[in-house]
């Protein structure tokens, strides 16, 4: 058996009519039509049709090919030939030809899979019936099988097309990749890291890098000048939907370089990247700061594929008699709105009032939401009395409002809260009313962030410490100028998420020192936590930069890929488990033993175990009754209750044990066990569902599904 | 009078009812059977505010027959125990009320019949559909019958037992079939031999006292009487304790608050809402047996199968008596328990040792009522003065021959209304 002559399945075109081919791949598909045997044959490339006709197989050919199944890894040789007029398969690009088998070779038998594989009809005017209901955890159980399917690998290629046009694109910019290492140490900042036990070192562990930030950082001191990295990274956050614990990131750092070179550098990569996706982005990104940003769309990434941006009304109600208003600006609040225009027809006084008012926007932190519908008339909303003429005229022409428009304002005492519930509100309504127009890409550069973010105690990096401030002169006990600081970063958003993002670093020792100071580090925490990178800051760093971009991300939606796992070729699911692998797994206590982490609670109890123990709050967990901390008895009383179901297993044992019945096995009903099948064959809807009698004692309800408390905070 | 207080009664027009053979006969009820839009609490706060969407098969079938369901009266939690249930009391109160249909876990119908002096009657397991009822037990629980005068029980069973395709879990035997049983003629049974376990009815004066009015009134009725060995009932209690905890804590797994009945306040997830919703839906009784069937579930799950192996013994070893008697007598409850304020799972099996090992074993069994000083179901509120009476229990599916030998015997007995 040799493969060295196989012709990939997809490049059989007519221009090899009447050639000898030899081919190798999977069953795609079967079609039996008596005497002659239709095979799809797939391989990466394509499928190609190969016929078994006995008028020019021999027979042991077409005895063997009664025995093939889908997914048979099989190896033909055959003639290409002309298919007949009329007899084309459009679906398939080889769909004018088809291979007339001489040999064939079954290379591997395959158990029938747990779903459809195939994506290409056999016929002309057909489709294959794809189940897009295969459980996703299903596929990531079969990933090796749910990669065969073309479409997967159409991702999986595409994926590779956009890393390589990076890597070209970098190389001839004179970036180099260096691998910057995986076991490495455990930095306190940002989420939490994936720890990993070291054997030679007893009770100490490794970090797996959240980003090799502060690596990167050295290489710039160490004159590597320009660096880049596709790097994988991990962080073990909470779940979200979209979230994988370990994620792919382009990593870039550049020396003797300022902001103008990243966005410029960026800038081309990513219409490069995009264009892989045949998406066209226009340049130069338009740049918008942090705190523009928050004003008029009330998000740190804007989705600016559409309008509706805030308008500020503050200063139309100075003098309103309107009492929320009033006192909201007496201290010292602001009012803003946005316009939503000519859909007042879609956005009724109920909808407004009842949906977004009363439930929707408390929803995004907000107390209330102020709407106004326009009429011919003016005006119409169920404050609108309490306005005086001149507000009225004022918020139409600040809003740029005619009839059919809406307006919705939220005012606040909090800056903060009106614009992130502002913003929500804008991609709500858009969402809900279509406004947002698909296919479309609008990047954006986010500039000018601040520095700190207050805490209750003082302040904290909203980036990270290594950020280049916009000045240098200030006072690091001052919290007032600490937070009065931007940054020198830059976020690039696309359609209101974030690809990447950056800044230029801190190069002296010295400010990065006052730096930590401002953030309320002590010497020794920074020399335990940072001491090796202070150090290289002592050596003549050069000014430098860099830029991170999340490569999952980005290549989702470059591919219009409904989730990143779609991009990735082993991921984990939505709860951080590998289906395929089963990964986390258990150890072994031997394992345990020889990191040395069998007994590293000593006799101090591992946390939560107390609990765990405490029969009475344990059946409370697990049975979810609970029991009223204010009746202290209840529990003690349920301990009682407790003692009492242990003596009872207890009498009962001891009674089985003297049991000499051989007919004594569990009985569970005392009516002998039959089946019984329901009538009919077909799936029916319960009538009380149909007529809405199961919702009558429902204790909460929304649109048509039981309302319950949400699954995590 | 002061002690008929319903639980809910429908207005006067709340449903057609077809004439029938059960015509003009009113039946008292607990809200743990659905009857088409009335509340449906089965005394529980985790269902506060439920009410019925549709008809019990029981309920459905009542009305075909063209009884007239009467109301609800208040009812114990989910009918585990008596402690709350009014039934008895006011269907031997209330002079327009014919018959009442009561849950029997333990022996609730029972006890209820033996503290007003009314007939009880709790069927084998499995002949009577329990598609509709609210329970809580599933393997023990059966809806009994009590009734003034012995001779509705069996007009109620035959309309209300027999296969039904609501409720996979019961048997398939068409419904009971009565006839004969209510003519006059029939022969009365004398040749049945009735054993009386020796070591219940000795050794405790006031059993002794009501099996010999027992023993006198089943030689009257020309009965055999001879002694058998019944076992040690208080395996009979822990087996079914185990069991009916377990299965208490599936049956009450749906009382979460999201689709039906209460839930309560919370501002956090929904582990909280479960935790606080469930916490507070039961009084002390369900929540200590719901506590120790999640005991059982999690902690000890080989432990209740145990359990489930005694009850398979304890089926088989009574089973056996019945290949040398017809039925057995037995007292129905001790002089000094209380079932009426018992509140916790210990007392409240101690209130129900008698009655429990025929729902344990699925067998028929009729309580006979015991006489009053003061004429026949002339019991006080309390039932203090009103005496227990009996209980004669029949083999698996034997419930025709419990009834005849109720019928023949009622003649005998002084100051009971047959």
């Amino acid at each position: 058996m040799t493969f060295h002559d196989r012709t990939p399945c997809g490049t059989v075109c007519a221009d090899h009519a009447g050639n000898a081919v030899s081919l190798a791949g999977w069953v795609d598909a079967l079609r039996d039509h008596g005497e002659v045997l239709f095979i799809h044959l797939r391989d990466r490339s394509g499928i190609v049709q190969v016929v078994i006709d006995p008028a020019s197989a021999d027979r042991p050919v077409c005895d063997l090919a009664d025995h093939l199944r889908n997914e048979y890894c099989i190896q033909v040789s055959g003639k290409v030939l002309k298919r007949a007029p009329g007899t084309e398969n459009p679906h398939i690009t080889t769909g004018g030809v088809e291979v007339a088998a001489t040999r064939l070779t079954i290379l591997s038998r395959s158990k029938t899979p747990p779903f459809n594989i195939s994506e290409k009809s056999m016929l002309a005017g057909t489709t294959v019936h794809r189940e897009e209901t295969v459980a996703e955890d299903l596929r990531l159980q079969y990933r090796f099988l749910d990669l065969r399917r073309p479409a997967m690998q159409d991702q999986l290629l595409k994926r590779h097309a956009i890393t390589r046009t990076i890597r070209n694109f970098l190389d001839e910019q004179g970036f180099v990749d260096v691998e910057t290492p995986m076991l490495t140490r455990s930095t306190p900042e940002g989420a939490r890291d994936y720890i990993v036990p070291s054997r030679h070192h007893p009770g100490t562990f490794y970090a797996l890098p959240q980003s090799p930030q502060l690596f990167k950082q050295l290489l710039m001191v160490s004159g590597m000048e320009r660096y880049y990295q596709i790097v994988r990274c991990f962080r073990d956050e909470d779940l979200r939907p979209n979230r994988q614990p370990e994620f792919t990131q382009l990593d870039l750092e550049a020396a003797f370089i300022d902001e103008e070179f990243i966005y410029h550098l960026f800038e081309e990569l990513t219409v490069r990247m995009f264009a892989v996706g045949r998406i066209d982005l226009p340049r130069p990104f338009p740049r918008m700061t942090w705190l523009d940003a928050m004003n008029t769309a009330g998000n740190d990434r804007p989705d600016l594929r559409f309008g509706m941006r805030f308008v500020d009304a503050t200063t139309i109600f100075e003098n309103t008699r309107y009492a929320i208003f009033r006192q909201i600006l007496d201290r010292n609040g602001c009012i803003k709105g946005i316009t939503v225009k000519g859909q007042s027809d879609r956005l009724s006084k109920n909808i407004l009032q009842n949906e977004y008012a009363k439930e929707i926007v408390p929803g995004f932190g907000a107390k209330g939401m102020t709407w106004m519908r326009v009429t011919d008339a003016g005006l119409e909303s169920n404050i609108v009395q309490f306005f005086s003429e001149t507000e009225k005229s004022a918020i139409l022409e600040r809003f740029g409002a005619g009839p059919g428009d809406v307006i919705l304002m939220i005012a606040d005492p909090s800056w903060h809260l009106v614009c992130s519930a502002l913003g929500q509100l804008r991609l709500h309504v858009a969402g809900r009313l279509g406004l947002i127009p698909e296919h479309v890409f609008y990047p954006v550069w986010i500039t000018d962030f601040p520095l700190f973010e207050a805490t209750d105690t003082g302040v904290t990096s909203s980036h990270h410490p290594f950020t280049m401030p916009d000045r240098t002169d200030f006072d690091p006990e001052n919290t007032d100028d600490l937070l009065r600081l931007k940054s020198r970063a830059y976020d690039l958003v696309v359609n209101g998420e974030e690809l990447g993002g950056g800044s230029i670093r801190i190069n002296d020792r010295d400010l990065q020192h006052r730096i930590f100071q401002a953030l309320g580090l002590s010497g020794d925490d920074v020399n335990e936590k940072f001491g090796f990178f202070l150090r290289a800051l002592e050596y003549g760093a050069p000014p430098h930069g860099g830029m991170a971009v999340g490569l999952d991300r980005a290549i989702a939606m470059i591919l219009n890929a409904p989730s990143i796992r779609e991009v990735i070729a082993f991921p984990k699911n939505r709860s951080a488990f590998c289906p395929l692998t089963q990964a986390p797994s258990e150890v072994s206590e031997d394992q345990l033993a020889e990191l040395g982490l069998l007994d590293r609670g000593g006799p101090a109890p591992l946390p939560g175990a107390s609990q765990a123990k405490d029969p009475v709050t344990a059946v409370s967990w697990v049975s979810r009754i609970g029991l009223n901390p204010d009746r202290p008895n209840e529990k003690e009383s349920m301990r009682t209750v407790l003692d009492q179901a242990r003596a009872l297993t207890a009498k009962v044992r001891q009674a089985v044990e003297k049991i000499d019945d051989d007919n004594a096995g569990a009985l569970f009903s005392v009516a002998p066990a039959a089946n019984r099948f329901r009538e009919g064959n077909t799936a029916k809807i319960c009538a009380l569902s149909e007529n809405k009698d199961l919702f009558k004692n429902a204790p909460a309800m929304k649109g048509g599904y039981f309302k319950v408390a949400p699954v995590l905070e | 009078m002061d002690t008929i207080v319903f639980a809910y009664r429908p207005p006067a027009s709340d449903t057609e009812i077809p004439d029938g053979p059960l015509s003009g006969m009113r039946v008292l009820l607990q809200p743990d059977l659905f009857v088409k839009n009335w509340p449906a609490d089965a005394g529980s706060k985790a269902l506060a505010g439920f009410s019925a969407v549709f008809d019990a098969t029981v309920i459905a079938r009542l009305r075909a027959a063209g009884a007239v369901p009467a109301g609800f009266a208040p009812m114990a939690e989910f009918g585990f125990g008596i402690n709350g249930s009014h039934l008895g009391r006011i269907l031997a109160a209330d002079e327009f009320l014919h018959a009442g249909l009561m849950t029997d876990m333990l022996g609730e119908a029972r006890m209820a019949a033996s503290l007003a002096g009314l007939w009880g009657f709790k069927p084998s397991w499995g002949r009577v559909s329990r598609y509709g009822l609210t329970g809580l037990v599933p393997s023990m629980e059966c809806t009994g019958v009590l009734a003034k005068k012995l001779s509705d029980i069996p007009k109620i069973l035959t309309r209300i037992s027999g296969a039904d395709a609501n409720d996979p879990s019961m048997r398939t035997d068409p419904p009971l079939d009565v006839s004969g049983l209510l003519d006059a003629t029939a022969p009365a049974g004398a040749s049945l031999r009735i054993g009386i376990p020796e070591a219940l009815a000795t050794g405790n004066a006031a059993r002794e006292a009501e099996m010999s009015i027992a023993r006198e009134a089943l030689s009257k009725a020309g009965f055999t009487l001879k002694n058998v060995t019944i076992g040690d009932l208080s395996l009979f209690a822990a087996a079914h304790q185990v069991a009916a905890a377990v299965e208490a804590s599936s049956s009450a797994g749906k009382y979460d608050g999201v689709r039906y009945g209460f839930r309560a306040e919370t501002s956090g997830n929904w582990n909280d809402m479960y935790l606080e919703t469930r916490g507070q839906s039961f009084g002390p009784l369900i929540k200590a047996l719901l506590m120790q069937g999640a005991w059982f579930q999690f902690q000890d799950y080989p432990g209740f199968e145990a359990a489930c192996t005694l009850r398979q013994h304890l089926v088989n070893q009574t089973n056996a008596l019945f290949n040398h008697v017809d039925l057995i007598a037995l007292p129905t409850r001790e002089a000094d328990a209380d079932p009426l304020t018992a509140n916790m799972p210990a007392d409240t099996y101690d209130a129900f040792s008698l009655t429990l090992a025929a729902n344990l074993t699925g067998l028929p069994v009729l309580q006979v009522p015991g006489t009053s000083a003061d004429g026949p179901n002339a019991a006080d509120t309390a039932g203090a003065n009103q005496a227990p009476g009996f209980q004669l229990m029949g083999p698996a599916m034997g419930d025709i021959a419990v009834l005849r030998a109720g019928l023949a015997l009622s003649s005998h007995l002084q100051g009971v209304i047959s």
